[in-house]
């Protein structure tokens, strides 16, 4: 197989992966095309050490990662200000919560209203939202990366999760 | 792999928010505590039923049309062009050869200048003790008050800048 083919089959296999690790961190599906094709070309640059590696899939989610964080970073200063600002903001829900969402939905409904409810929160809630939930990362790992304080980051995440329960119960799925 | 997570030990890492063991005993924060782990639990379960999302067919295309699109100076040194890579090379042994001329030739001018180059370093420090000295001169001279509301003036343009770009952020990007 030549080094293109190799390539394709190599993009097939993690397209998806970088691609919702940046849409989900983004909430915008233009700017996660533009960052994943950046991802690729990275890959590409490095692919020859990179196809033999096993460890390509974290390689591939660091650095989409990373990169989604700079492109959010030109706001950041300015969502960390204001979300310091933001003490209204609730901590708790006010209504019982369930284990899992309502069935009565089919599957795909159900993670088109969890994906838009993602979309929808303020990205200074769903930045660490989505690298705790979805990226595990640990509390210290997301405050090093966004560079705030380790309690702040707990507080953003419980909030953020307040924030998506009420998007979700909106929605009807809770 | 093992979780490196912490189980929630409350939002916010308050004092008063992090112990579970006396506090919990209190009816009204023991059900604050239940709710938060249901809500964590929750949303991680949300998570992690989440599939991935699709990406859009066009970013193959893109992602191969840009690396073709790739000026062959940003690709490996390997795929040069034969011309180019030989005129690197020749270009590279006829730098390092010029470098190496360059600081042979200092060394000498250094070795055999002696009071001719000592007074054009003492002539290049003077100036620029020259320079410093009428810049110090106009600086002093400018009236404090001036100098105050400058300042006040510069800070003023920062704030309402910063406060015109956040606006148009939170008013046009986030909404989007």
């Amino acid at each position: 197989m030549d080094n293109q083919a190799e390539f394709a089959t190599f993009m097939h296999a993690y397209q998806d992966m970088v691609f919702s690790t940046a849409v989900r961190l983004t909430g915008n599906e233009v700017q996660a095309q533009d960052i994943a094709q950046e991802v690729f070309i990275k890959a590409y640059e490095n692919f020859s050490t990179l196809r033999a590696s096993p460890t390509v899939g974290g390689w591939l989610k660091t650095v989409a990662t990373r990169l989604t964080l700079n492109h959010l970073s030109r706001y950041r200063r300015r969502w960390r200000f204001f979300s310091e600002l933001r003490t209204e903001d609730d901590t708790e829900v006010e209504f019982p919560v369930p284990d899992t969402l309502l069935s009565d939905l089919d599957a795909s409904q159900r993670h088109e209203i969890v994906e838009r409810a993602l979309r929808d929160l303020p990205e200074h809630y769903r930045v660490p939202l989505v690298l705790y939930h979805f990226e595990e990362l640990s509390y210290e790992e997301i405050a090093g990366q966004l560079r705030i304080s380790l309690p702040k980051v707990k507080t953003d995440i419980q909030r953020g999760r307040v924030a998506m329960a009420k998007l979700l119960r909106r929605a009807g799925v809770l | 792999m093992s979780d490196p997570r912490e189980p929630l030990q409350g939002a916010g890492g308050g004092a008063g928010q992090e112990s579970h063991g006396e506090l919990s005993r209190v009816p009204g924060v023991a059900l604050v505590h239940e709710q938060r782990d249901a809500l964590e639990r929750l949303i991680d379960g949300v998570a992690r039923s989440l599939p991935l999302r699709q990406a859009p067919a066009s970013l193959e295309a893109r992602v191969f049309a840009q690396i073709a699109a790739r000026p062959w100076w940003s690709r490996g040194f390997a795929h040069w062009p034969v011309l180019a890579r030989v005129a690197f090379l020749i270009a590279s042994f006829g730098f390092i050869k010029l470098t190496l001329a360059g600081a042979m030739w200092a060394m000498d001018f250094v070795r055999t200048s002696d009071v001719a180059g000592v007074d054009a370093l003492h002539r290049t420090g003077e100036t620029v003790t020259a320079t410093v000295s009428l810049a110090s001169l106009v600086f002093n001279a400018i009236p404090t008050v001036w100098l105050y509301c400058g300042v006040a003036v510069g800070f003023t343009l920062y704030a309402v800048l910063f406060g015109l770009g956040t606006f148009a952020y939170r008013t046009l990007y986030i909404q989007r």
